[in-house]
């Protein structure tokens, strides 16, 4: 204590420091005095308007367990308490101010006694020029010390109720309990039932012996012109109550109708003999100068509940016991917007087709943001393995067995928003029909990591009513993949994906993702020889979709900033964890439909049409060409060209002519086959007209003739007259 | 912890250099007015003055660094281009492209000080070099601010940062007349830093004054040309100012009289909780009488009314040398006597930064305020001992050989 005393006195504010004698206690405590620089205008008079003097002892009480715990602070037991960031304490106790954000300890091992000292000194200096205040901060509530109740509202409703309302006095309906000590415990019922006296007509007052929970009214009194006064609380009885609200000009609006709530419960328990309801609650909504700290609105709720005395004249006793409740906020959308910081969000509904490990964690984290809405489909049921990788925990064996959707939906409903839950397979819906999502307020998102439910909603269904999303997870969670389909649904989610299966050909990083991973280690969990599932952590899983969904949030409150073009997402999970993302856009797929000479339909990627054309520019007064790589997709007959393989060097060009060479083709060829696992395979060739002229009967010819030779249904593609035409017989 | 707003004044002998720091949205906007930054004031550089503070180290201590790791100030107001103004300019600061920025690569001097705005009054320019003729540092001031205004001129639009220049009055002959968007007229308010809106900003255009506010026998004088700022400033997140700053360079004895016949009827505009006394306590800036050539040297009143409107507990800053009963001027013992005069109503304060040495320092110190809500309150300007500071401490040991056997 000795060092901690040097070291008091070496701080250049503290003028003085004695250790003060306390034989009762194993505590050391330290009286300093400190020097606090006085505004200007205060200089002379020695105090300032807040009541700080330029002098201040200041109380260190220092525990056995120093420096494990902190010292506590506390200042002479009359220093003013109408200031913020002032602890609660009862009268006649040192008064403890609030100097840091973050507890003493952590401020004591991070920057040591100085940085408490240094607090100590800013706090002062704050207090002594009315600085305490900061409206960057927020409004500090008023200090209850005396709480005996809580009071569970909708907090963020209310707020928005009483701006809207046009009345600063509201009645309403409270349902609550008191227990013995006389701590009550309730909530408010529905909205304001109306602000004049017979409204209090439509409140029952009542006692339910069952489960003792009461029915009583309440009032809440507003004012709309912002009060800055800060006045600490010493509220017991309804007198006190009264003059408390007249520091904020709502006193007289609570003595001119308490005795309509007086007369409201002395009606109602006229008739009773048992079972007496004598309370009624009073809520003072201020308004203050900015925004209160921690919530969203520049409104300060301070609740009491009044348990009256009433005279045989039937009149409340002002000194009718009141108590401060604490007004307890529930979970809703609003409060998580406002802890988010997604208030100016538009936000989405969202029709989450998939709510296994990925989905579960996609949702979960935008359903917290507040700014979404649920349709939750799937029909896979939770078993226990499922808990050790899903959002949901459900151990319970009366639960198991429901559907994913089912559950979570329920956690959803938890948080107050909206959700509902279809469980069912999404190929026997229909999207126009059954998909809550709109265009222009909703999204499809698609995490079932299903190529079933990818075909169908590629080749089954045309028209989607809001932009589908599609995400998975690819070599054991190390690779996040996000497709986001362009406008109009071009380019096309299964466009996306075989452009996915040229990237792991091209790049060596994506390779191994896309191509081969060192094995799923799969275990089996679970009846049945289906139900495997691959051996990951929670965290695996949960690294990447953290960030999957904090773009997805990003890119649907952003609609726009792409202009229609397709995404690609890739989130890269490094072995050391840390997390990149590549994003890709990408143009309109070019499109040539089927017809009754050529039953596949050919989508020629965007990327590859921009290649052609610049192909085609290469050589202005010649033709030129190359040999198209791509995918065949024989369900629906689909034939995606994914990428550009040069022409071989023996290539013959002319102002009429193109012959590919074959010099190192087939080589090449085969290399793109094994590495793609046969996903991606030769399936055509390309060349241009430099004069714009139509596909010649050479050219329909050699078509003609790659097909009988292949027995595959190969494309040719001519770029003429400055755009691109397929070739048909 | 939430920032607040200051006001810090640089010891620099006879000159100015005062930097203005505004807390506004969560972030410090930082205007410099004037400089003066004397070679022997740089611990860097061999020579530096014991006595000195070293106000180079003080300003780079306070001010940040950007995104480009370049040391920046928001605005650089030049009140007028006398040397004791502007003197370190050409060292201290960048002028130029900032793409042409570059940091420099040794200890052995500071990182130039990048300037996103420039505020300064083209009329005061010529005024000067109509009678005097520019010193080295202020010939630099002129062509950067020449160079920005074309840049405006030729594009039409405010450029990036490093290239925005506002103009304070309008120029002669309506040579200005084709950028009044980047001019503040006399009489206009300012609330705008750097092309930020800052709401707890209210700065009032007193000057410089028009040639033909003046009577016609009263001779061209440079210090007529000083730029004059009233600045109100509230603290963080408010709107209605509790802190006045009257800033007015070097403007004279005649400017005050003017200003006094124009807000005679609204000596509001002229109140404050801070003035620095102009031309570093001159007597020239309350008398017509010269102070050594007349036996009897009168004040004029209406300049010492103008200047006087003193709120309750205003301070008055002497940037200046040590005030002695002497023949010098400026500073001058007779002019401080009568600013203690005008604060004695008041039960304000007079303050010498030559003599601000708060805790035994045996230099000066910069002098600071914070701009709270209830009014100015000083700093007590003590170092204090931190980690950091503990630890850049140990580094010093290192500086000489030591030897071990």
């Amino acid at each position: 204590m000795n060092e901690v005393l040097k070291e008091l006195l070496r701080y250049p504010a503290i003028v003085d420091a004695k250790i003060v004698e306390n034989l009762d206690s194993a505590w050391t405590s330290i009286e300093t005095t400190w020097f606090t620089i006085l505004p200007n205008k205060y200089k002379a008079k020695g105090v300032s308007s807040t009541g700080v003097r330029d002098e201040e002892a200041v109380i260190l009480s220092f525990p056995p367990s120093y420096p494990t715990h902190p010292p506590s602070i506390g200042l002479r037991t009359d220093f003013p308490i109408n200031l913020p960031h002032i602890n609660p304490h009862q009268e006649g106790e040192e008064v403890p101010p609030c100097v840091s954000e973050i507890p003493l300890s952590e401020l004591l091992h991070s920057l040591g006694l100085f940085g408490i000292l240094s607090a100590i000194e800013g706090w002062l200096k704050n207090a002594v020029s009315n600085e305490l205040h900061d409206p960057i901060q927020g409004w500090e509530p008023i200090r209850r010390t005396d709480s005996n109740g809580i009071l569970i509202v909708d907090a963020f409703d209310l707020r928005q109720q009483i701006t809207k309302a046009n009345n600063n006095i509201n009645y309403f309906r409270v349902l609550y309990t008191k227990m013995q000590s006389g701590f009550s415990f309730g909530g408010m019922r529905g909205k304001f039932v109306g602000s004049d006296n017979n409204s209090l007509r439509r409140i029952r007052v009542a006692h339910n012996p069952s489960d003792s929970f009461n029915l009583t009214p309440g009032i809440l009194v507003a004012n709309q012109k912002a009060c800055d006064v800060y006045q600490a609380e010493k509220v017991s009885t309804f007198e006190e109550l009264i003059t408390f609200a007249n520091y904020f000009e709502l006193g007289d609006m609570l003595k001119a109708r308490y005795k309509y709530l007086t007369k409201k419960i002395v009606s109602s328990n006229h008739n009773h003999h048992k079972n007496i309801v004598n309370d009624f609650f009073v809520v003072l909504a201020i308004k203050r100068p900015y925004p209160i700290i921690g919530v969203d609105g520049d409104l300060e709720l301070l609740a009491y509940r009044v348990e009256a005395s009433i005279s045989k004249a039937g009149k409340l006793q002002h000194d009718s016991r009141c108590y401060p409740v604490i007004v307890q906020d529930i979970c809703t959308p609003e409060m998580l917007k406002a802890v988010s910081g997604t208030k100016a969000l538009p936000g989405a509904m969202i029709t989450a087709i998939g709510c296994g490990s990925l989905g579960a964690k996609l949702t979960s984290h935008l359903a917290k943001t507040g700014s979404y809405g649920f349709q939750l489909i799937d029909n896979d049921y939770f078993s226990m393995h499922n808990n050790a990788r899903q959002a949901i925990i459900e151990t319970d064996i009366t639960k198991l067995y429901q559907s994913k959707a089912e559950l979570l939906d329920a956690e959803f409903k938890k948080l107050g928003i909206r959700s509902n839950a279809l469980s069912c397979d999404v190929r026997l819906l229909d999207p126009k029909k059954n998909f809550y999502a709109k265009q222009g307020s909703g999204f499809i998102l698609d995490s079932t990591a299903s190529l079933a439910v990818r075909h169908f909603l590629s080749h089954d269904v045309t028209d989607l009513p809001a932009t589908l999303i599609h995400t998975y997870l690819l070599n054991r969670s190390r690779l996040g993949v996000t497709v986001i389909e362009g406008s109009d649904r071009n380019p096309r989610i299964d466009d996306i994906n075989a452009y996915i299966y040229q990237l792991g050909l091209d790049d060596d990083h994506y390779h191994r993702a896309i191509y081969r991973y060192d094995g799923p280690q799969s275990m089996h969990f679970g009846d049945g020889c289906g139900s495997f599932t691959t051996q990951m952590t929670d965290m695996d899983i949960a690294i990447p979709a953290a960030s999957m969904a904090a773009n997805l949030n990003k890119i649907i409150n952003n609609p726009n900033h792409e202009n229609g073009l397709g995404q690609l997402l890739l989130t890269n999970v490094a072995d050391d964890y840390s997390v990149s993302v590549n994003t890709l856009l990408l143009a309109e797929t070019k499109i040539f439909p089927s017809n009754n000479t050529y039953l596949w339909e050919v989508r020629v990627l965007g990327n590859v049409a921009k290649g052609i054309e610049q192909g085609a520019d290469e050589y202005r007064t010649f033709e030129n060409g190359g040999i198209l790589i791509g995918q065949f997709d024989w369900f629906s007959k689909t034939l995606y060209v994914t990428g550009l393989m040069e022409a071989p060097e023996d290539t013959e060009r002319s102002a009429t002519r193109f012959v590919l060479g074959t010099k190192g083709a087939k080589k090449a060829l085969t290399e793109v086959a094994q590495r793609s696992g046969g996903k991606l395979s030769f399936i055509g060739t390309w060349h241009s007209h430099p004069n714009g002229e139509p596909p010649s009967k050479l050219d329909k010819g050699t078509l003609h003739k790659l097909q009988e030779d292949t027995k595959l249904p190969v494309v040719m593609l001519v770029q003429t007259g400055g755009r691109l035409q397929r070739i048909v017989e | 912890m939430p920032k607040k707003s200051k006001i810090y004044h640089f010891p620099v002998g006879n000159g100015d250099m005062t930097l203005i720091e505004i807390a506004s949205n969560d972030k410090h906007f930082r205007i410099l007015c004037d400089i003066h930054i004397r070679e022997s004031s740089n611990r860097k550089i061999e020579g530096f003055d014991e006595a000195r503070c070293d106000v180079i180290a003080k300003l780079h201590d306070i001010i940040q660094t950007d995104g480009d790791d370049r040391p920046y100030i928001d605005v650089l107001l030049l009140t007028h281009p006398d040397e004791d103004h502007i003197r370190g300019f050409a060292k201290y600061f960048h002028t130029g492209n900032p793409g042409d920025y570059k940091t420099i690569s040794n200890d052995d001097d500071y990182d130039k000080i990048f300037i996103r705005e420039i505020w300064s009054s083209p009329i005061i320019f010529k005024r000067k070099q109509a009678n005097h003729s520019l010193c080295d540092d202020a010939k630099v001031f002129n062509k950067e601010a020449k160079r920005r205004v074309k840049l405006y001129r030729d594009s039409g639009y405010i450029g990036s940062e490093g290239n925005r220049i506002r103009l304070i009055g309008e120029d002669r002959d309506g040579k200005t007349d084709d950028i009044l968007n980047i001019v503040y007229k006399r009489g206009s308010s300012i609330n705008t830093v750097n092309e930020t809106y800052i709401q707890e900003l209210n700065v009032i255009v007193l000057g410089p004054l028009d040639d033909g506010d003046f009577p016609e026998d009263v001779d061209a004088d440079k210090n007529r040309s000083s730029i004059v700022m009233r600045w109100g400033i509230a603290s963080q997140g408010r709107i209605v100012p509790t802190n006045y700053l009257l800033l007015a360079g070097d403007a004279d004895v005649h400017c005050w009289e003017i200003l006094h016949d124009k807000y005679q009827f609204n000596t509001a505009m002229l109140e404050y909780d801070l003035l620095i006394a102009p031309h570093h306590v001159s007597w020239r800036t309350l008398s017509k009488d010269s102070y050594s050539e007349s036996d009897d040297p009168e004040v004029c009143d209406k300049a010492i009314s103008a200047l006087g409107r003193a709120r309750e507990s205003a301070v008055i800053i002497a940037s200046s040398n040590k005030i002695l009963n002497d023949d010098n001027d400026p500073p001058n013992y007779q002019a401080m006597k009568e600013y203690k005069s005008i604060l004695s109503e008041v039960d304000g304060e007079f303050k010498s930064l030559a003599t601000h040495k708060p805790n035994g320092k045996e230099y000066p110190e910069v002098l600071e305020y914070r701009l709270t809500v209830n009014g100015l309150q000083e700093e007590d300007g003590s170092d204090k001992t931190d980690a950091t500071k503990t630890a850049v401490g140990m580094a010093r040991v290192t500086t000489i050989q030591i030897p071990h056997g």
